[in-house]
C-alpha cells in the first residue's frame, strides 16, 4: 500500500507556503484539514495531483495559472518558482517492506510585465528519490515509476476526489449519455487496460509493418509493389464475399419466411371462402348492385300496373262488362238501322256563327231570321253530338271488343304483370340468398386485410427478387475477384519467392491476428467483469451508508451499474427511480460515494483517499455512516471538512482521527476572521488546530464550529 | 264525323263523384293523391291508384260486373265531372253504364246528372269488392289487386 506522509507546497496559487504531515496509524486512519469554503481545498487537491501527475492533473494547462494571483512583480520578481513536494510511502503488503520517496515537481512561471498577465512556464518533470538510509536515490523515469508502479493516472480521480463534483455521476444537467461516459471512463480506469490498449495498438502497427514488409520487401519495382497492394486489396474483397453472401442468405432466408408467412395467411384466407377473397368480394357488390336493379324492376312493374289501373279503364270495363258491351251494341245497330239515330248537321254550323257569315256570304249580323234559323241548327247540332257519341260509341266498342283478345286487355296484362313480377321476385330471392352467403363467408376473413396482405407479399417477392439479384451480383464479382486473385496470387508469389520472405511474413501476420485477437476478447471481457463487480460492491456498500425512512416514497431496493454503464436505482415493486429526480440529496450524496468506494475497492489499490467536502450538508445519521465506513474500509484518508460538515459527527472524527489541521484564507478577514492573517491577503495559511479548537491564526467570529 | 275531344256531358251535371262515407277514408288510403301521415307520397304498390277517379272508375266497373247496385247509400263527395274532361273514353264507360242500366236507352246521354246519379250507386256497390281485392292476399297491394281481377269470371 502506498500512503502520504507529508507535502510541501510552495507559490501554488494561494498556498504559497504550506508543509504539514499526514497521519499514518491505520487504526486511525483519517487526517483531517478543517476548511471553510473558498479557502483553498481544491487548489489543494490539485497541487497533490500536480505533484504526481504534471499536467496531466491540471485542466487547460497552457491557460492555468499556477502562481499567487497577488505575486508582485515589483518586490518578488517576475520568476515564480512554484513547487510541491510530497513524501510517501510505500509498503509491500505481502513482504511489510517499505520504502520512502520523495517525489518533487517544480517549475518556473516567468511574469511578463506587459500588464496582459500573461506568463511563460518552464521546468515541469518531476524528480523522484527512493529515501535510504545512504540518502537519496534518484529513480530515472519518474513519471513512469509512478504512474506505472505506484499511482497509475487512470486512478487519479478516483483516489483524489472532490465530494461535490463526484455528484455528476448520478446528478448532472448534462445528458445522460455524459454521465454515463463519465461511469465508464471511471469503471474503464480500474480496469488497469492501458498495457492492454497499449498492446493492442503495438500489435496494429506490427501487422501493418509485416504487410509492409511484405509488400515493400517483396519488391522494390513499383508495378510489383502495385501487384502487392492490388493482391492484398483484392484478398481482402474477395475475403468479404463469403460473409456478404452469407448476409444476403439469412437476408433471403428472412424474406422467404415472411413470404410463406404472408402466403399462408392468405390461403387460409383462401380456404375459409373458398376462392379469392377479393374476387368474393366483388362478387357480393356485383349481387348487390344486381339485387338493387331487381328491386328497380319491381317498382317499374308496380308502376306499369298503376299506370294501366290509371289509363286503361275501359279494358277492364270490356273485359268484366261483356253482356252489357253486346246489349249495347246491338242496341246501337238496331237504332241505326231504324233511323232512330238520325245522320245530322255537321259542325259546320258552329263553325260559320263563330265566323258570323254564311257560307254564302250572308252577314248573319245583318239577318236576324237567318241568325235565328243558325241558333236552331245549332241546338239541333247538340242533339247531334249526342247522336254522334252514340255513333262513337259504337265505334270504340267494336274496337274495345277486338282489343280484349289482344296482348294489352287486362287479362293478358295481368297475366303478363304478374308472371313478371314471380319472374323478378324469384331472382331477388335467389340473389338475396347467394348475398347472405357470401356475407356470411365473407365475414370470417373480415379481419383479414386482403389488400395489405397481397401488397406485403409483392414487396416480399420485389424484395426477394432484389436478394437475389444482388447474390447473382456478388457471386458474379467472386468469380471475377477469383479468377483476379488467383492470377495476382502467381504473381505475387513469384515476387515474394525471389525475395524468400513470404513463409516468414505470412506465419508473423497470422499470428500478430490471433494475438490482437485475444487482446481485444480479454479487453471486452475484463469491462463487462469489472462493471459487475463494481456494480455489486456498490449495491453493498449503499446497503451500509444509506439512511432512509421506510414512509418515503423513494425508499431504495438496491441500486446497480446497468451493462451501458448507467447508474440504476431499484424502488420497492420494482419501480426505477430517477436518480437525479427521485432521490434525495443525502441519498445522491451516499450513493455517489458508494460508487467510489466501490471503485476503490474493486481496484485493489491501496491508495490515500483524498476526499474534498465527502460530507456536504447531509444529516447528522448520513455523515455518521459515511465517515465510519471510510475511517474501515481505508488505510488513509486525507478529509477537507468544513465547520457544518464536521458538526455532529464530531465523535466520530476524533474517534478515528490521527492528525488534524486547520486551512485559513486571508482573504476571510476582517468578515470572518477575527484577527489579522499573518500573510497577504490572497494567500491561505495553515495552522495544527483541531476540529474544535482555534488559534490566533484561525480564529472566526462565532466560533469555529 | 266524330265528337270533338272536349266534349264532356258529365261537366254540367250538379251530381258529383262521391264514395261512400263509411268507406272514404279506406279507400282515399289506397290512392298516392292522398300522402301518408308524414307527409311522404305513398308507393304505388302499396297505393295503386293516382287519383281517387280511378279508384271510382274501378268500382264502377266492379258494382256494374257484380250487379252491386247502392243508390241510397250515403255518400262523400270529392270531385265534379269536370275531373273527365278530355278523357272521352271514360265518359264512354259511365255512359255505356248508365245506358246499361236503364234498359239501354240511349236518351240517357242527355241527361248526364242522372248517369252520374247511376254510376255512383255502382260506385256504392262495387267499392267493398275493389277494396276487399286489394287486402286479399299476402302480397303487395297492386299485386293482391290484379290477381284477384284477373282470377274473375
Amino acid at each position: 500500500m502506498l500512503y502520504f506522509k507529508s507535502v510541501k507546497i510552495k507559490n501554488f496559487r494561494q498556498l504559497r507556503d504550506i508543509e504539514l504531515s499526514f497521519g499514518v496509524n491505520h487504526s486511525r486512519p483519517l487526517t483531517v484539514i478543517r476548511a471553510e469554503n473558498r479557502t483553498g481545498k481544491t487548489t489543494f487537491l490539485t497541487a497533490l495531483a500536480w505533484a504526481l501527475f504534471g499536467n496531466d492533473a491540471l485542466k487547460a494547462r497552457k491557460a492555468y495559472r499556477m502562481h499567487p494571483i497577488d505575486w508582485d512583480i515589483q518586490k518578488e520578481g517576475s520568476t515564480v518558482p512554484i513547487s510541491v513536494e510530497i513524501h510517501f510511502t510505500n509498503e509491500d503488503e505481502e513482504t511489510l517492506n517499505k520504502e520512502d520517496y520523495i517525489v518533487r515537481r517544480e517549475c518556473i512561471e516567468t511574469l511578463e510585465t506587459d500588464g496582459r498577465d500573461s506568463f511563460t512556464v518552464s521546468g515541469q518533470d518531476p524528480v523522484l528519490y527512493r529515501v535510504t538510509e545512504r540518502g537519496h536515490e534518484t529513480i530515472p523515469n519518474p513519471t513512469a515509476y509512478i504512474t506505472r508502479r505506484l499511482f497509475p493516472l487512470s486512478l487519479k480521480d478516483i483516489f483524489i476526489t472532490d465530494g461535490d463534483k463526484t455528484l455528476s455521476f448520478i446528478d448532472s444537467e448534462d445528458t445522460a449519455n455524459n454521465r454515463k461516459e463519465r461511469v465508464k471512463r471511471a469503471v474503464r480506469s480500474l480496469m488497469q487496460l492501458e498495457a492492454l490498449e497499449r498492446a493492442s495498438a503495438h500489435v496494429k502497427d506490427v501487422r501493418r509493418d509485416i504487410n509492409r514488409t511484405i509488400e515493400y520487401n517483396s519488391s522494390s519495382e513499383s508495378n510489383e509493389i502495385q501487384i502487392l497492394k492490388e493482391y492484398n486489396d483484392n484478398e481482402i474483397e474477395y475475403s468479404l464475399i463469403p460473409q456478404q453472401l452469407e448476409v444476403q442468405e439469412e437476408n433471403l432466408s428472412t424474406i422467404k419466411d415472411l413470404l410463406s408467412s404472408l402466403e399462408d395467411e392468405l390461403s387460409q384466407a383462401y380456404t375459409k371462402v373458398g376462392g379469392d377473397p377479393q374476387e368474393k368480394a366483388l362478387e357480393l357488390a356485383r349481387l348487390k348492385q344486381e339485387h338493387a336493379e331487381l328491386l328497380r324492376d319491381l317498382d317499374k312493374q308496380y308502376l306499369e300496373m298503376g299506370n294501366y289501373l290509371k289509363n286503361n279503364s275501359h279494358m277492364i270495363y270490356a273485359q268484366f262488362c261483356q253482356d252489357d258491351f253486346r246489349a249495347l251494341d246491338t242496341e246501337l245497330t238496331s237504332q241505326i238501322e231504324k233511323g232512330v239515330i238520325p245522320d245530322v248537321m255537321p259542325q259546320i254550323v258552329k263553325e260559320r256563327m263563330q265566323v258570323g257569315t254564311c257560307i254564302c256570304g250572308l252577314k248573319l249580323s245583318e239577318h236576324p231570321d237567318v241568325l235565328e234559323h243558325f241558333k236552331k241548327l245549332a241546338d239541333t247540332t247538340a242533339d247531334s253530338e249526342q247522336t254522334m257519341f252514340l255513333l262513337q260509341l259504337k265505334h270504340d266498342l267494336i274496337n274495345w271488343t277486338q282489343s280484349t283478345d289482344a296482348s294489352y286487355g287486362f287479362r293478358q296484362f295481368s297475366h303478363s304483370a304478374g308472371s313478371d313480377l314471380i319472374r323478378i321476385r324469384k331472382k331477388i330471392r335467389i340473389t338475396e340468398d347467394r348475398i347472405s352467403d357470401l356475407s356470411a363467408i365473407l365475414e370470417q376473413t373480415k379481419d383479414v386485410d386482403i389488400d395489405s396482405l397481397r401488397m406485403r407479399i409483392n414487396q416480399a417477392r420485389a424484395d426477394e427478387r432484389e436478394i437475389l439479384e444482388l447474390q447473382g451480383q456478388i457471386k458474379a464479382n467472386e468469380r471475377l475477384l477469383g479468377a483476379r486473385l488467383a492470377d495476382l496470387k502467381k504473381q505475387k508469389d513469384q515476387i515474394v519467392k525471389k525475395v524468400g520472405k513470404k513463409d516468414t511474413a505470412e506465419n508473423r501476420l497470422t499470428a500478430a491476428d490471433d494475438i490482437l485477437r485475444i487482446i481485444v476478447t480479454t479487453i471486452e471481457a475484463l469491462g463487462v467483469d469489472t462493471l459487475n463487480e463494481v456494480s455489486a460492491v456498490m449495491n453493498d456498500i449503499f446497503q451500509k451508508i444509506n439512511v432512509q425512512d421506510e414512509a418515503d416514497q423513494s425508499v431504495i431496493v438496491s441500486v446497480a451499474i446497468s451493462q451501458d454503464h448507467e447508474i440504476v436505482v431499484n424502488g420497492i415493486n420494482s419501480k426505477r427511480l430517477v436518480p437525479s429526480t427521485d432521490i434525495s440529496g443525502a441519498q445522491k450524496r451516499a450513493l455517489t460515494l458508494a460508487f467510489i468506494f466501490a471503485t476503490v475497492q474493486v481496484s485493489g489499490r491501496e491508495l490515500p483517499n483524498i476526499i474534498d467536502t465527502p460530507l456536504g450538508t447531509q444529516s447528522g445519521e448520513l455523515k455518521r455512516l459515511m465517515l465510519e465506513y471510510t475511517a474501515l474500509n481505508t488505510k488513509q484518508a486525507i478529509l477537507f471538512l468544513t465547520s457544518s460538515e464536521i458538526a455532529g459527527v464530531e465523535d466520530v472524527i476524533r474517534k478515528y482521527t490521527d492528525r488534524y489541521w486547520t486551512l485559513t484564507h486571508a482573504d476571510h478577514y476582517p468578515r470572518e476572521l477575527i484577527n489579522r492573517p499573518p500573510v497577504s491577503t490572497k494567500s491561505a495559511y495553515i495552522c495544527a488546530c483541531d476540529i474544535q479548537s482555534s488559534c490566533v491564526l484561525c480564529a472566526r467570529k462565532g466560533g469555529n464550529k | 264525323m266524330s265528337v270533338t275531344s272536349n266534349w264532356n256531358p258529365l261537366v254540367s251535371s250538379s251530381t258529383r263523384l262521391a264514395f261512400p262515407a263509411t268507406l272514404f277514408d279506406i279507400a282515399v288510403s289506397f290512392c298516392r293523391k292522398n300522402k301518408d301521415e308524414m307527409g311522404q307520397s305513398k308507393q304505388v304498390q302499396d297505393a295503386p291508384f293516382e287519383r281517387y277517379v280511378d279508384l271510382w272508375m274501378l268500382a264502377l266497373i266492379l258494382g256494374r260486373r257484380q250487379g252491386k247496385y247502392d243508390p241510397n247509400a250515403q255518400l262523400k263527395e270529392f270531385i265534379g265531372g269536370d275531373i273527365f274532361q278530355g278523357d272521352l273514353a271514360r265518359i264512354s264507360i259511365i255512359l255505356s253504364i248508365a245506358i246499361a242500366h236503364e234498359g239501354l236507352d240511349t236518351q240517357l246521354v242527355s241527361n248526364p246528372k242522372l248517369c252520374m246519379k247511376i254510376a255512383n250507386g255502382y260506385v256504392a256497390g262495387g267499392l267493398q269488392d275493389v277494396l276487399d281485392a286489394l287486402n286479399s292476399r299476402g302480397g303487395k297491394n297492386i299485386e293482391n289487386l290484379f290477381r284477384e281481377l284477373a282470377s274473375e269470371d
